[in-house]
């Protein structure tokens, strides 16, 4: 195949200003369940986004057909939206900023996984669902690999070019049990993203926990439910990262806060006045966007956009200083931010989203977080989520808790969740975990923009404590 | 034949006869030429065209099976790709096991559905919206254009399933953020009901321009208008008619499975006859125009993917199972008597970012979102804040329903993730006697 940047420079249409992003991923889905192996899903994506500048106007248009004739009639159809958008455009385009900066970037791979073959995978799968556990109660045993690969490049007729070669590996493994009317499930969660190759697999992360796993369900099966009150939550990494996603993550979108995603994601409780006085949390949160922590899943060199990509901090503690927003959101508002305008592949034009977005650890053991609460619980891996369209009001749920009384973990509960206002939740952080606490998580599946896009994001977090949680179990 | 139809269908002639005796080969295609608009502040936000076209093939031989999914140009060297991904997918096969599970349909299957093309202009369409908007403050999306899916197989299935879909899905805004959501849907882009329907938009921010009603927490009585509904039935949905999630005893209706019912009112099926979705499968199954998801209150038969049919002994009636045609029958209650017999209490045009709280119960948490009304004696009085809902299927649509609208709204899927969905729900709107709202 002719290189696409090539091809388009001598087809691109007569404008202002035009880019080329080029997608070339490999991507590879396993999965075995009840030691019965599904049939691999192996593919290979590849198309363009061609975008076109024409006086206020700006146009795309995505195609699969990379040929000469192909990325022409493409951007002859990204300038006739351009055309037909500039009058009633909300953005001047001719004030929109142009990436300046060519770059190349790998996301690091010792083991890559297209080295591997889908028949030593699936054993590797086997092996994982085998060790779930045999208990004629655990009714549902599964694992799974989901691994993509590739190159995304981007060329303007300005001549910035940027190379970046992208790898990620994600592990699921879910147990089910089920007795007596009510079924508990224990898994990895499904926020195992990682960037990197094989290694990713590696104990004491992929699969290495499957009979505990397996062993857990079950004894969910018999714990108690989790009691209702106004406590204490020590929340571990594996519901930290929904936490921060949610309820830091999304209000702090810049393209939310001006009010783009009103219609499909929702608006922000956060508004551009809060930046640099709001106080979002106590003096221990401090949030950080930073592309560039090891194995973490959404790292890059440069956004979608070709903005090269820097570690910032957004809430430094407590005090909320930039939102998540890349360069068109930032000449539109006037505020700094960050460089996160991403696409989720070939097909769609890059807005502004989380990528990796972590919460700064502390000091503390987990042991120590424990040892100064008198009644609370202990939460882990992230079931059930849902918050309102400001992203104030929350309600999570979690797999697994555990009691924790007179400082000292206790009796094992099912069905834990809480609630809260995030305009008020981190205000409540009086507890904050140190390395030894620290882990990093990857979800693969934010949604979000119109049309709508799937989103690969990091999160890295210590286990952190929260006062006066109002927490609940389940039942009717 | 539309060109996409005839390139599909040249593409599995030429690819097909390379199957080997003891081999099987699919072909499955999705496709779409589509014209995205994102609205802000009744303005263009961004705009483009996406023309993809997706085949997956998958390999079958010897009890083992290998799917490969590749982006094509859609043009000639098309054929090129997928006989070489096809010597690849040959190369891996021996490597993988054999799956237990696998059953492949080996009819030659001839679906063909081909709507007529609708010639719209998506730049005037935009053009004529944002007029039409005026004033009002307009957020959303704007899709148009065709969508196409398709099979083949080396046992002679040639299927074909293309549609034009113009969609808008928008919501409209007061200053202080009290809004209205609203969808449109058809063949192609119609000013006039657009603009009727803009009418009725207006009159609705009327109300929500009244000052906003805090109402107490606890237990209201509710009309849940069909986009409401909508999203409870998207929880049951999410496992509950799943033959595998109903085995393995992951489905959050498990209380029915074991026996629980819903209020008899409550006839909910899959009707795939009326629906926007293909009806065949990439295994090569055909699906039945109309499966009975719940009877009456009672829970009735799962929707089965071939996968689940090998597994269990059943008949395959799914391509995936999960609803993409859902009707919940029409009840008796008159939509124009339905606010006075809600007398007191929410009119709640959408719920937003539902989960289950606890799935093995059905029950399910969620948010008010756009239009939520206080209603006294009939009468819509004011807005309503933001509401959060915690509480059970069996409750809501089961003790606690006392009527459907005989009227039923068509929700197209406006989802567009990776391509344009062609699911479709049509439902009444729902009188519940009491919700428990929780914060």
């Amino acid at each position: 195949m002719s290189d696409p940047h090539a091809l388009m420079r001598a087809a691109a249409p007569a404008c202002d200003w035009w880019s080329l992003r080029v997608h070339d991923q490999h991507h590879l889905q396993l999965t075995v369940r009840n030691d019965a192996p599904e049939p691999p899903r192996l593919g290979r994506e590849q198309g363009a986004l061609v975008t076109v500048r024409i006086g206020a106007g700006e146009g795309y248009a995505a195609t699969s057909d990379l040929s000469a004739a192909g990325l022409a009639a493409a951007g002859a159809r990204a300038a006739a939206w351009a055309r037909a958008a500039a009058p009633l455009a909300l953005v001047d385009a001719a004030t929109l900023p142009r990436p300046r900066t060519s770059l190349g970037w790998q996301a690091p791979a010792a083991r890559p996984w297209r080295q591997a073959s889908p028949g030593e995978l699936l054993a590797l799968l086997a092996d994982a669902c085998r060790r779930l556990g045999a208990d004629p109660r655990l009714v549902d045993r599964e694992a799974g690999l989901l691994a993509r690969a590739g190159r995304i490049s981007l060329s303007t007729g300005d001549g910035v070019r940027i190379d970046q070669d992208t790898s990620m590996v994600m592990p699921t493994l879910a147990a089910t049990a089920h007795a007596a009317g009510t079924s508990q499930t224990r898994s990895l969660g499904f926020d195992q993203a990682r960037a990197g190759g094989l290694e990713v697999l590696d104990p004491p992360a992929g699969f290495a926990r499957a009979e505990q796993l397996g062993q857990e369900a079950l004894e969910l099966l018999t714990s108690p439910d989790c009691p209702g009150g106004t406590m204490a939550a020590v929340l571990l990494p594996g519901q930290m990262a929904l936490q921060i996603h949610e309820s830091i993550g999304h209000p702090l979108e810049l393209d939310r806060i001006l009010g783009d995603e009103r219609n499909y994601a929702g608006g922000s409780f956060v508004t551009p006045a809060m930046f640099g006085s709001y106080r979002y949390g106590s003096e221990l949160l401090t949030v950080s966007f930073d592309p560039g922590v090891a194995g973490e899943a959404a790292g890059y060199g440069a956004d979608d956009d070709g903005t090269p990509a820097r570690r910032e901090l957004l809430i430094e503690r407590g005090l909320l200083l930039r939102p998540l927003g890349g360069a068109a959101s930032q000449a539109r508002s006037g505020l700094p931010g960050t460089a996160n305008a991403r696409a989720s592949g070939w097909n769609r034009a890059a807005i502004d989203r989380m990528a990796n977005l972590n919460l700064e650890p502390g000091t503390a053991t987990l042991e120590q977080l424990v040892a100064e609460v008198e009644l609370g619980v202990l939460m882990d891996t992230n079931r059930s989520w849902s918050i309102d369209d400001r992203r104030d009001s929350f309600q999570f749920g979690c797999e697994w808790g555990r009691m924790i009384r007179g400082g000292r973990l206790a009796e094992v509960v099912r069905n834990p969740n809480y609630r809260g206002r995030s305009a008020d939740f981190w205000r409540s952080l009086d507890g904050l975990g140190g390395p030894s606490t620290w882990a990093v998580h990857g979800i693969p599946h934010c949604g979000k923009g119109e049309p709508n896009q799937l989103a690969l994001v990091g999160h890295a977090s210590p286990a952190c404590r929260f006062h006066d949680v109002a927490v609940f179990g389940g039942a009717a | 034949m539309s060109l996409a139809q005839e390139h599909f269908t040249a593409l599995a002639d030429r690819l097909m006869p390379a199957a080997g005796a003891d081999e099987t080969l699919l072909l499955g295609w999705q496709g779409e030429d589509s014209d995205f608009v994102r609205l802000s502040r009744s303005r263009v936000r961004q705009a483009g065209s996406v023309r993809q076209r997706c085949a997956s093939l998958e390999l079958v031989a010897g009890g083992r099976a290998l799917r490969s999914e590749l982006d094509l140009a859609g043009g000639e060297d098309d054929h090129r790709r997928l006989a070489d991904e096809l010597a690849r997918l040959r190369a891996l096969l021996p490597l993988v096991p054999p799956d237990p599970h696998l059953l492949v349909g080996d009819q030659p299957l001839a679906l063909v559905r081909c709507d007529p093309p609708a010639g719209g202009d998506a730049q005037a369409a935009v053009a004529a919206l944002c007029a039409l908007a005026g004033d009002l403050d307009l957020a959303g999306i704007y899709a148009a254009g065709r969508i196409e899916r398709g099979f083949a197989s080396s046992h002679g299935a040639r299927c074909w399933h293309e549609v034009a879909l113009d969609h808008l899905g928008a919501s409209a805004y007061l200053p202080d953020g009290q809004a209205v959501q609203f969808t449109w849907a058809g063949p192609a882009f119609d000013a006039q009901a657009l603009a009727a329907l803009l009418a009725r938009v207006r009159t609705q921010l009327a109300t929500l321009a009244r000052p906003p009603r805090s109402v107490p927490l606890g237990e209201h009585r509710v009309l849940l208008e069909p986009a409401a509904l909508a999203e409870l039935i998207g929880m049951m949905s999410w496992g509950g008619f799943s033959c595998r999630a109903r085995r393995t005893r992951t489905s959050p209706l498990l209380r029915l499975e074991d026996g629980a019912r819903l209020h008899p009112a409550v006839d909910l099926a899959e009707d795939a006859g009326a629906g926007l979705a293909p009806r065949f499968t990439v295994r090569g199954f055909a699906i039945p125009a109309r499966t009975a998801l719940i009877r009456a209150g009672v829970l009735g038969d799962p929707l089965v993917d071939a996968r689940s049919a090998r597994e269990y002994g059943l008949e395959p009636n799914a391509a995936e199972e999960s609803p993409s045609s859902l009707a919940l029958a029409p009840g008796r209650l008159p939509r124009a008597q339905a606010l006075a017999r809600l007398g007191t209490g929410l009119w709640i045009g959408n719920l937003w970012y539902c989960n289950l709280s606890d799935r093995s119960a059905c029950r399910i948490t969620g948010m008010t979102r756009f239009a939520c009304l206080w209603v006294e004696d009939g009468v819509p009085v004011a807005p309503a804040a933001r509401l959060r809902f915690d509480d059970t299927i069996e409750r809501l649509l089961g003790l606690q329903l006392e009527e459907l609208t005989c009227e039923r709204d068509l929700l197209p899927d406006g989802d567009t993730y990776g391509g344009r969905a062609t699911r479709q729900r049509l439902l009444p709107a729902a009188l519940i006697g009491a919700m428990r709202f929780i914060g």
